[in-house]
């Protein structure tokens, strides 16, 4: 059983409150894209909205649910004490600064730049300022899992760390690789522009040093999902682990291929040669590797799981999965949309096609798709997963669970699938308003309109999520505990791991050459060329 | 009654029966189905979209 | 390690092989399209001053929209500023080798002629540039699309692809949406 339990409990319920506001905002962000009128519809409103519901989506809720998992991997697999909880708090409470500090300044329209910043264009510095703090709270974290695994690998020489455990902490090291881009980016330019220091910004390199973030932080948005795919989904069908060496294998591949690849974000920019783009296309071909090596690797599990429970033949354990359980019906829902959200996916990334999609409503689909859907979908069933220890109560119900599940995916689909041929026939994102009367797009208000709708099914699963997780709470405690959360064993259980695939200083020193390889030039050439600058332009206040 | 702590619950069996099938033939054909639709619909964007699309660079 | 993981591994690998060969068939595919057909993203590493750039120089009002040079080569000049492109219409002709150029006074912008490969951020510093052929008559939209401020949603221009006989050059070399 977890101790910190108000820690985790404090920061998942900061991450979900910031999801249940963000979601009412992209209902809204769609109504006013559609041709249905919507109260309050002026651009003011829509940016100050689109970037209120990202920054919201992309940095509170996931740093905050990462930081919490965390904290409980570290406690429930590694069965120890979670080393220095009063640093933990400070990073909570860093964090929940930075947060209110962002919220303020998006809210009273004074950072309505995305949360992706665009210079030239320049918030109040108290936006920015915001985002440090709730980055510097993650470092924190970040520092107590690394502390946290090498305490646990010298009190038990010779055992390899658990998955989850070495999983979440491939995860910290990925975040602080990640961080590096986006923090000199805000630290040594956006910062001093937002604070008047400076008159003009270098946007090329701005662009470039938010690249070197902008890839891997969707990896250290996804893998706690695949925390729970290989080590949560297979104990709650039934199965094993279908290979423990293998799953290391793909959470190192994800630390090595996740960050050299953010040019990929920059294939229609000027200021990149074709040659590093083409290159780091080539590396965003490997990150594909790990997400199709656990697709095979999960489902294997799954299926022993299935054929445990008496399925037959080629494909009969699938409906012998119990998918009664919330945790094995989210992973089937996730891997569906992981579909959708991966095609989009491997468009975006091949080079030349980039410009058939580049900036459309098909880069929203495939993110809506694959965060929103595959991964978002995941946080739920972790947290249906471990609440009943965090709270001491078993679920109220399941049926809830599970209905909430299906509404969150049918409601993604429907909202988002769309987008792809929207996006193709060139409808453009960040719009707010689009001119249905124009005879060559008035054929996408009926689309528009079922986005809509699919946006209100977000809504309502939303509302039941937070309802099923409140209702937690507020359940008698009865004769019945729940038991602690067991992480999936190994199909082959004893199988001695190689000190690299138990630590991460070998990978730390390839990252290094690659992020050197692929980002040295890229990042230099800035201070080679010496590009003219662009003066700063403030949304804070009129100049 | 369908819990989560059921969930949680294992299932003791000897190992030999872990190796009903020691080739997971079912994750092959699905996950393979999967890939190669995948595959197919990369494909068709590509010739039917992005070549009809013309040259650009 | 155990005959048992040997062999998991083994399907694994068995696996991964698969999978580098759907990898291989769309890399393969990209580099012909790269190589072989010219389809490649917009890379031109050039540097413009985005805050002198209207005064002289290509950028300059009067050397906007397009215009065909001497040797034939026909150029599409346009300026992306806060909210509007400069020309909102430009004509090119079909079937024949276009080149976009395209530089920013004050923000990010981009633009997609929709139903083209024609893609490109405009990002102040730097000249876009975008060489493509239209092989259809008609009005394109022309949408703004990264946010560049409060306005960006009204910032729409037009291409206007029309058949060589009607692709008419002034003296001086010059096309445009009104005559």
């Amino acid at each position: 059983m977890t101790i910190n339990n108000r820690l985790i409990l404090a920061h998942l319920w900061t991450a979900f409150a910031a999801f249940g506001v963000a979601i009412l905002l992209g209902l809204w962000q769609m109504w006013v894209r559609s041709p249905l009128a919507a109260p309050l519809s002026t651009p003011d409103n829509y940016y100050l909205s689109v970037t209120a519901h990202g920054s919201a989506m992309a940095y509170v809720l996931t740093t905050f649910f990462i930081m919490g998992f965390g904290y409980f991997v570290a406690e429930s697999a590694l069965k120890q004490a979670l080393p220095a909880p009063r640093l933990a708090w400070a990073g909570f409470v860093l964090g929940i600064v930075g947060t209110v500090l962002v919220v303020a300044t998006v809210l009273s329209g004074q950072a309505s730049v995305m949360f992706t910043f665009y210079p030239p264009l320049s918030a109040s510095p108290l936006f920015y300022i915001g985002l440090v703090l709730v980055v510097v709270g993650s470092w924190i974290w970040c520092a107590l899992m690394i502390v946290a695994m090498t305490r646990w690998k010298k009190a038990n020489p010779g055992t390899p760390v658990p998955l989850a455990m070495y999983a979440t902490v491939a995860n910290a090291i990925l975040w602080l690789w990640t961080t590096v881009g986006v923090a000199a980016e805000l630290l040594f330019v956006v910062i001093p522009a937002a604070f008047g220091w400076t008159q003009t910004v270098d946007v090329g390199l701005t662009r470039t040093l938010f690249s070197w973030t902008l890839h891997a932080i969707v990896y250290f948005w996804l893998i706690p999902a695949y925390i729970a795919f290989y080590t949560m989904a297979p104990q709650a069908a039934g199965g094993r682990l279908f290979s423990d060496l293998m799953a290391r294998g793909s959470f190192i591949l994800f630390l090595l291929c996740g960050l050299p690849v953010g040019l990929h974000h920059l294939f229609m920019d000027p200021e990149h040669s074709s040659g590093f783009k083409t290159v780091q296309m080539m590396l965003t071909v490997l990150v594909a590797v790990p997400t199709l090596l656990t697709v095979f690797t999960v489902t294997a599990s799954m299926e022993i799981g299935g054929r445990l429970r008496g399925g037959k033949g080629l494909l009969g354990w699938i409906g012998a999965l119990p998918w009664e359980r919330p945790m094995v019906l989210a992973t089937g829902l996730s891997f569906f949309m992981l579909w959708f959200g991966g095609f989009g996916g491997l468009i975006n990334m091949s080079y030349g096609m980039n410009a058939m999609v580049h900036n459309t409503s098909w880069v929203s689909a495939h993110f809506h798709m694959i965060f929103g859907g595959s991964v978002v979908i995941m946080y739920f069933a972790i947290a249906y997963h471990i609440w009943p220890n965090l709270t001491g109560r078993l679920a109220p119900s399941l049926v809830l669970q599970r209905a909430q599940l299906w509404l969150w995916a049918i409601g993604m689909m429907v909202m988002s699938l769309p987008w792809h041929w929207l996006g193709l026939s060139g409808q453009v994102r960040r719009v707010a308003q689009f001119d249905y009367a124009d005879p060559s797009i008035s054929w996408w208000a009926p689309w528009m309109i079922m986005s809509v709708v699919g946006g209100g099914m977000l809504v309502i699963s939303a509302g039941m999520f937070i309802w099923n997780l409140v209702s937690f709470h507020f359940e008698r405690t009865g004769a019945a505990k729940p038991g602690p959360v067991e992480y999936a064993r190994a199909l082959h259980p004893g199988v001695p791991v190689p000190a690299a695939l138990n630590g991460f200083v070998l990978w730390n020193a390839f990252v290094l050459v690659l992020m050197a390889a692929a980002y040295t030039y890229p990042i230099a050439q800035f201070f080679i060329l010496k590009p003219p600058q662009a003066v700063v332009h403030r949304v804070d206040r009129t100049p | 009654m369908d819990t989560i702590k059921e969930s949680g619950a294992n299932i003791e069996e000897p190992a030999s029966a872990l190796l009903i099938q020691p080739v997971p033939s079912g994750a092959f054909a699905l996950a393979g189905a999967a890939v190669a639709l995948l595959l197919v619909a990369w494909l068709v964007m590509y010739f039917f979209t992005f070549l009809p699309r013309g040259p650009v660079g | 390690m155990a005959v048992d993981e040997i062999s998991a591994v083994q399907n694994e690998r068995r696996w991964a092989l698969a999978m580098g060969g759907v990898a291989a068939v769309m890399l393969a595919a990209i580099v012909w399209a790269g190589l072989g057909l010219h389809m490649n993203p917009p890379s031109n590493i050039e540097t413009v001053d985005p805050n002198t750039l209207h005064v002289a120089g290509e950028f300059a009002e009067n050397n906007l929209g397009t215009h065909v040079d001497s040797a034939g080569k026909i150029t599409t000049r346009i300026v992306t500023t806060q909210f509007a492109f400069v020309p909102e219409c430009v004509v090119v002709p079909q079937d024949m080798q276009v080149t976009f150029r395209l530089a920013s006074p004050d923000v990010i912008h981009g633009l997609i002629v929709v139903g083209t490969n024609v893609n490109t951020m405009v990002v102040p510093g730097f000249v876009s540039q975008v060489h493509t052929v239209f092989d259809k008559p008609g009005d394109l939209l022309m949408p703004c699309h990264e946010f560049c401020g409060l306005g960006h949603g009204q910032m729409v221009a037009h291409v206007r692809v029309v058949p060589i006989a009607d692709f008419r050059p002034d003296g001086d070399g010059r096309v445009t949406c009104d005559n």
